[in-house]
């Protein structure tokens, strides 16, 4: 129960006091009103957090952006070309049009996901909706005949990438264990002493 | 003490707690049942060590076992003495109204 009421509280809290809370009640059993406590106390801990937020590794997802805009740059006109030896990439609207939104599409798939730390499951959705939706029903639509040959290659990296994002190893929205090094500190497993000696009397914090 | 809302009184008791020595959790609940007869919850209480801790207040010591000892820091002492003082004089004022009546 009390792993529970922990795993309520935002990562850094846990790593911060989870240990300390779970040593108030190890071994003895928690009220009904202390229960009820911790879980206004998370709804706070979420709502004001006292602690600076982490930065998001948004570093990682715009260097993803970058390099799949790159490679729509590259591989629209030049596949383009290839298919159709009189294709001009630069004197027709409609691949720059593709390219462009492909871009704002590419940065929704990735940046989202990542800012708001949304879990795996969701990326891949986004990333299956935008082959779906814009590579094999937009492409026909603006009549470029190979744009499906775009929507296996795109997949694939979507995958890659999300797969092997650093946000794939996060650790959140499970319950909390006090083994689980992700968590915060290894517990030992010592008897909790509720009458602990007084810090002085042992001669340390003396002010 | 700005900006801790309903933790203000809490943070009082907490602060009164360290100023006699450093102490963790457990041992702060224990003696502000002991010294204000108000029992702290757990989500109370952190919620308010955390709050004072972002605005130096009081600062963590090393942790020991389990337990993180806290220290009332010199800005801690300086706020909690200004509040008791104004405590003080708020009781003083009233008991003088109250003798009076």
């Amino acid at each position: 129960m009390i792993y529970l009421l922990i795993a309520l509280y935002p990562r850094e809290w846990r790593q911060r006091y989870g240990l300390e809370v779970l040593a108030h009640y190890q071994g003895q059993h928690l009220p009904v009103r202390d229960a009820l406590d911790l879980v206004a106390g998370a709804l706070d801990a979420h709502l004001h957090p006292q602690w600076r937020p982490r930065a998001p590794n948004v570093a990682a997802p715009l260097a993803l952006i970058a390099l799949l805009t790159l490679l729509q740059l590259a591989f629209y006109p030049g596949l383009a070309m290839l298919i159709k030896p009189g294709f001009r990439p630069l004197g027709s609207v409609l691949p720059a049009v593709f390219i462009v939104v492909g871009a704002v599409v590419w940065a929704v798939v990735f940046a989202v996901p990542a800012r708001r730390r949304w879990p795996l499951p969701v990326a891949l959705g986004l990333g299956l909706a935008f082959d779906l939706l814009f590579l094999n029903v937009l492409a026909p639509v603006a009549m470029i005949p190979w744009g499906r040959l775009v929507g296996p290659l795109a997949w694939a990296v979507i995958l890659t990438a999300v797969i092997a994002s650093p946000r794939r190893r996060r650790r959140g929205g499970r319950p909390w264990k006090p083994d689980d090094p992700a968590a915060g500190a290894r517990m030992p497993r010592k008897p909790y002493d509720p009458d602990p000696e007084p810090l002085e009397a042992v001669g340390q914090f003396r002010r | 003490m700005p900006e801790l809302g309903r933790f203000e009184e809490p943070a009082i008791l907490v602060l009164t707690s360290l100023a006699e020595r450093p102490r963790h959790g457990y041992a702060i609940v224990q003696d502000v049942q002991a010294v204000a007869g108000v029992r702290l919850g757990p989500g109370t209480l952190y919620a308010t060590l955390a709050r004072l801790e972002a605005r130096g207040l009081i600062e963590g010591l090393p942790a020991e076992d389990r337990r993180r000892p806290y220290r009332i820091t010199s800005a801690g002492q300086a706020v909690l003495r200004d509040r008791l003082e104004r405590m003080e004089a708020v009781a003083r004022t009233g008991l003088a109204r109250v003798a009076g009546t």
